[in-house]
């Protein structure tokens, strides 16, 4: 081989243009969501939106889309791309054997994605046990935070991190299958027992330096004691070790963890109680990972949904400035709370997502009504609005957001409460007759007595409204009149 | 002083709240005051719409600035407006007919540009094109750029060519959404061109399908020439001198027509046509029509080109082409024809004369 075709690999004009053309820079697409095995039984929908998108949104200029081209191969057929006002279609295959190209629309995701996205809503690190999400959902946690958002890190740092990284190199023992397991062993694990006995003396050496270090502290003699090293370990010594590694399944689970590098698994608390059965022993037992409970993403924890890190920011209204809640979000009631049907919980689509609503006595969850009636403002949370065009829609506050193991968008939302961030929202598309302004004007109360010239009222110059209303009481609105 | 301020003061303020009253204000004009008593109604079909006075907000009523803030914005513009970058609206998809592009115009990146590299599936070709094949990308066959370039340029100068020489050009291209461009084409080279269903046998058994279609002869300078009346009824009916065929897979029977008539073709090949079922292949994608249109006003425009050439040199006197055969023929018969009733009708003079 010449030095000269290693060096330079020069390229044609055209194949230098061909390279940086759009059609080329088309990511390959994603392998698509692992099939669930629960649902080859159930009844499948192939055309429902995936959990992910898998393949690049494509989109073309207005005066392009006329005339169908969409720099594919040919033009696409005017009867289905003319029709969606936002023109979008992800391209399955350029040209196939039968000589179409393979399209679909492309709405789906994109434009759920741009609704996320008007949510301000940041992606959070899930909590540590799904159980126990209130938690998290008080004081949600960023994926972005640099404590847990490490991807290069030493062997140390892999050991310090365990309980907050995201990637690791080995797999999820808790998510995989026999077949898998059974694969996994047989390719990656035992070709490594060398390396493992290798690991095991290391790990031996250094206890037992600083077991004689410590013991020749205790004694307090001045002597110094001698540095065991992985080689002078002999067989018997390492033997002895594994047989008391066998017996010891924290321990031996924890260096073969680390070995691998598993992603986390839960450590159950029955387990953490192992450490009273043997008296004298200590055991680190690590716990906290968020990705132990349902296994670690297969993305970066935020997928790219949302860069925010935080919500803590404040919305300004164009009348009355900077507000405290943010705006909530209005959605659809999908299903109404059926007791008859196990249907405990009303099902709302929110931004293209069903949320979650908070466990507890909540106005989606209210305890008094499933004894008594339900509250006449509570009705459609109960039933289905058949009047009402469109369905029934009710505000909700999007408070937290995770992405699970398979790539589902989980969001938790709550009830604005009727807040005042309510009525304004709905002021501001004129809904239910909402008139923030005018009713504050209406509180205003007039002395029934005539003014006398004489008692002119005085112009109070000093600013009202604290941090609490941000001027948006009632007593602030009335000022200066 | 300061309670000379706070009489200021206060008068102003009486001077701004006070309302006017009726009887000031009759006392001050001239005209006379008509009380507005007549109340706008909203119309009746409005009423159920319309929201009650009560629920609309009060807007506050800003005084007009609209002619201070026009002469700040032109200040403004006359400081800052050329500052910034104007967004240039590079393409159009019109202007491939509005300004059709030349042979010259023909780059590599107007071929990108316009999907000429993208051929079929990977699956459906034919392996006589893999020397314009550049690769593989998307699952289907990428056709060199500089092939389709430099197939293109050889196309064009045919045309000019055979526009230079006078002959028949007919542009076929008979998709849908192919008639735009090979009328174009047609119009710009002064050539043919179909966009229907090609007629079987309209080359090869042209005396049977085209019998008196109508033609003309023209002279060097495209000027309809006369006497030619009976030689048009007679003769047989007109061959193309070159075809150009923009889906070569669809119109096999013409091509096979031209060969067997030995009338030069030129067709734009896929990735899974015959390149053999024309004479000047073109490498290049025949399903986007925004690359059809680019190959058909290249070659209409040299044709365009070449018929310019040709008409300019005639005005020198200088005709790069011959008459057909037949015509010659026919025309000698004509000559001999003229000079035998002219020696007729010499003959019958003379024999007046003599008697």
């Amino acid at each position: 081989m010449s030095g000269a075709t290693v060096s330079g690999a020069t390229v044609s004009p055209g194949a230098a243009l061909l390279r940086s053309s759009r059609m080329f820079s088309m990511p390959a697409p994603i392998p698509g969501p692992s099939g669930n095995f629960a649902n080859a039984t159930k009844h499948y929908n192939a055309s429902a939106t995936t959990n992910f998108p898998t393949h690049l949104s494509v989109t073309t200029p207005a005066t392009s889309r006329m005339t169908g081209d969409w720099g594919f191969k040919r033009p696409l057929p005017l009867r289905t791309t003319l029709k969606s006002t936002i023109p979008l279609i992800r391209v399955k295959q350029v040209d196939s054997i039968e000589h179409v190209t393979d399209f679909v629309s492309a709405s789906d995701h994109t434009i759920t994605l741009k609704k996320y996205q008007e949510m301000h809503l940041p992606i959070s690190v899930p909590p540590e046990d799904p159980r126990a999400s209130r938690e998290a959902t008080i004081s949600p946690k960023s994926v972005f935070e640099e404590d847990g958002d490490v991807l290069a890190f030493d062997q140390d740092q892999a050991i310090e991190l365990e309980t907050k990284r995201w990637r690791f190199k080995g797999p999820w023992l808790a998510g995989m299958t026999d077949g898998d397991f059974n694969k996994y062993l047989e390719k990656t694990v035992r070709t490594r027992r060398s390396e493992f006995r290798a690991y095991l003396k290391e790990h031996l050496a250094t206890t037992l330096t600083n077991k004689g270090q410590r013991s020749v502290l205790e004694k307090g003699t001045g002597e110094t004691s001698e540095t065991v090293t992985a080689e002078s370990i002999t067989d018997e010594q390492l033997m002895e070790e594994l047989k008391r590694l066998r017996e010891e399944r924290t321990e031996l689970y924890t260096h073969v963890s680390r070995f691998l590098d598993l992603a986390p698994v839960t450590t159950e608390l029955a387990l953490m109680g192992l450490g009273r059965m043997a008296p004298g022993q200590s055991r680190n037992v690590t716990k906290g990972s968020p990705y132990s409970y349902t296994g670690p993403p297969i993305t970066h924890p935020s997928a790219g949904i949302s860069y925010l890190r935080t919500r803590n920011f404040l919305e300004n209204h164009p009348i009355y400035g900077p507000q405290l809640n943010h705006a909530p979000v209005k959605a659809r009631v999908l299903m109404p709370r059926n007791m008859a049907v196990a249907h405990f919980f009303p099902s709302f689509g929110l931004a293209g997502f069903v949320p979650e609503t908070p466990y507890g006595d909540t106005v989606f969850n209210n305890r008094a009504s499933f004894a008594s009636k339900p509250k006449p403002g509570d009705k459609h949370l109960h039933q289905f609005d058949l009047e009402q065009r469109g369905g029934s829609k009710i505000y909700l506050e999007p408070s937290y957001a995770t992405i699970g193991p398979n790539g589902v968008i989980k969001i938790i939302a709550t009830d604005p409460h009727k807040s005042m961030a309510t009525l304004i929202a709905k002021e501001m598309i004129g809904e239910d007759g909402a008139d923030v302004y005018g009713a504050h004007k209406k509180g205003i109360k007039r002395s029934e007595v005539p003014r006398s010239p004489s008692t002119r009222p005085i112009v109070r110059t000093y600013a009202e409204g604290g941090s609490a209303t941000y001027g948006m009481g009632f007593e602030d609105l009335t000022r200066g009149t | 002083m300061i309670i000379r301020e706070l009489r200021l003061c206060q008068a102003r303020r009486a001077l701004v709240t006070a309302p006017l009253r009726q009887s000031c204000l009759r006392a001050l004009t001239t005209q006379t005051n008509v009380p507005n008593t007549q109340k706008s109604e909203i119309p009746s079909i409005f009423t159920s719409n319309a929201r009650s006075s009560s629920n609309t907000r009060k807007r506050r009523v800003d005084p007009d600035k609209m002619v201070e803030n026009y002469h700040m914005a032109t200040e403004l513009k006359k400081h800052i407006g050329k500052v910034g970058a104007t967004v240039k609206k590079v393409y159009r998809p019109a202007n491939v007919f509005l300004y059709p592009p030349g042979p010259k115009d023909v780059t590599l990146e107007l071929l990108m540009a316009s999907q000429a590299h993208m051929g079929h599936h990977t699956s459906l070709w034919n392996p006589a094109n893999a020397r314009y094949i550049f690769g593989i990308r998307q699952g289907i066959h990428i056709i060199s750029l500089e092939e389709t370039a430099a197939h293109l340029r050889r196309a064009a100068r045919v045309v000019e060519e055979i526009a230079y020489r006078g002959g028949i050009i007919l542009f076929a291209g008979t998709r849908p959404g192919h008639m735009q461009i090979v009328t174009q084409a047609a119009q710009l080279a002064g050539a043919c061109h179909l966009f229907s269903k090609w007629t079987p046998g309209s080359i090869t058994n042209g005396e049977v399908i085209l019998r008196g279609m109508p033609a003309t002869v023209v002279d060097e300078h495209d000027k309809p020439v006369e006497g030619y009346e009976k030689f048009v009824t007679e003769s047989r009916p007109l061959v193309p001198d070159l075809v150009v065929c923009l889906n070569p897979l669809e119109n096999y029977v013409l091509l096979h027509e031209c060969a067997l008539a030995n009338v030069p073709t030129i067709g734009v090949i896929d990735t899974n046509a015959e390149p053999t079922w024309v004479t000047y292949a073109i490498p290049a994608n025949d399903d986007s029509l925004r690359c059809l249109a680019v190959i058909g006003s290249v070659l209409g425009r040299a044709g365009e080109s070449g018929k310019k050439r040709r008409l300019e040199d005639a005005k020198q006197g200088t005709v790069a082409w011959e008459t057909p055969i037949e015509v010659q023929k026919f025309m000698a018969e004509e000559r001999a024809n003229a000079a035998r009733e002219a020696e007729r009708i010499a003959a019958i003079n003379k024999a007046q004369s003599a008697a």
